[in-house]
């Protein structure tokens, strides 16, 4: 099932990781976004929000963060596939563009307040 | 090559003599410990002459500087970070008659009979009256941060101006790339907000 979102309104990804390392970590995360039909790839930094978000973990702890990307005011009617990167690691972290996570539908017109719905839970091969 | 215990031997540590002249840094085949194939090594000799259980290695702990555990009995195959040293805290009983003030050395290297072993500084003990024990630690160099991740490592514990019989124990750790090292995903939720409030 689709996340439904409005052009213009902000997608926000929390994401829970675990540092399963024996030194405290900062690691830095982004939500990525493309349009299946333009094949357009859109990060953070191109909508006016941070690139890459830090997060620091002590070694054997977890914790959450939210990653932010917003879409575009032209993208209405749009399917959009997201993933999360690491900074410094090639590819997508949790899944690749289009892999099992729902899709994001963009729908006609402009976004409402907020949509708040969870709609996905993903585990990691890490 | 024969085993044989040493002299009040510490739990969990096998000696292996050489038949003599051993050389330090010479790598010996080594042994298999518990049933955990061979991989990385500590290394004990003795003075030539003396007996070995003059000095007896009660245990050792691999950590990081900032004195987290990365090595200790019962783990294996653990992750490291490139770009920081290990340092090795070895507990050791002097067994002697005698005084003792021995220096250790921490080597480590590529897994692999071909790679050079890199030797850490000398740590040196103050002296140690018979009977005593004490802790000293040593530092092995830098481990490169240009090993690839998987890459896994083999290290050497020195008591330094030895040779003769040989202490071995073993274990293997493999080098992880900071990247993507000790990232572990728990879930990921996505969801739409109409104004950004991070």
């Amino acid at each position: 099932m689709p996340l439904e979102v409005y052009a213009g309104e902000y997608v926000v990804a929390t994401l829970a990781w675990r540092n399963t390392g024996p030194v405290s970590l900062v690691k830095e995360f982004q939500v990525s976004l493309k349009n299946r039909g333009r094949n357009t790839i859109l990060e953070p930094q191109e909508q006016g929000l941070p690139d890459w978000t830090p997060s620091t973990c002590p070694p054997g702890g977890a914790t959450t963060i939210e990653l932010w990307n917003r879409i575009p005011g032209d993208w209405a009617n749009a399917d959009v596939d997201w993933r999360i990167v690491l900074r410094g690691k090639e590819g997508a972290l949790v899944q690749d563009w289009g892999a099992a996570q729902a899709p994001i539908r963009v729908g006609e017109g402009t976004g409402l307040a907020t949509v708040g719905i969870p709609i996905l839970t993903v585990v990691s091969d890490g | 090559m024969t085993q044989q215990p040493m002299n009040q031997p510490p739990e969990r540590v096998i000696i292996v003599q050489t038949g003599g002249g051993g050389i330090m840094g010479q790598l010996l085949p080594l042994v298999v410990v518990g049933g955990v194939a061979a991989g990385a090594v500590w290394y004990f000799t003795r003075r030539k002459g003396t007996n070995p259980a003059d000095i007896r290695l009660d245990e050792v702990v691999v950590r990081t500087p900032e004195g987290l555990p990365i090595w200790e009995e019962g783990m294996t195959d653990v992750p490291i970070l490139g770009g920081v040293p290990l340092i090795a805290d070895i507990a050791w009983t002097n067994m002697g008659a005698k005084a003792v003030a021995p220096q250790f050395q921490f080597a480590l290297r590529r897994t692999g009979a071909t790679a050079t072993w890199q030797e850490g500084p000398k740590a040196s003990s103050p002296s140690v009256a018979p009977g005593v024990s004490v802790v000293t630690s040593a530092t092995s160099i830098t481990v490169p941060k240009s090993w690839p991740n998987t890459t896994t490592i083999d290290l050497k514990l020195m008591l330094i101006g030895l040779e003769g019989a040989w202490w071995l124990r073993e274990d293997v750790l493999t080098i992880a790339s900071e990247a993507e090292a000790f990232v572990e995903v728990l879930g990921v939720e996505i969801r739409a907000e109409g104004s950004y409030a991070p």
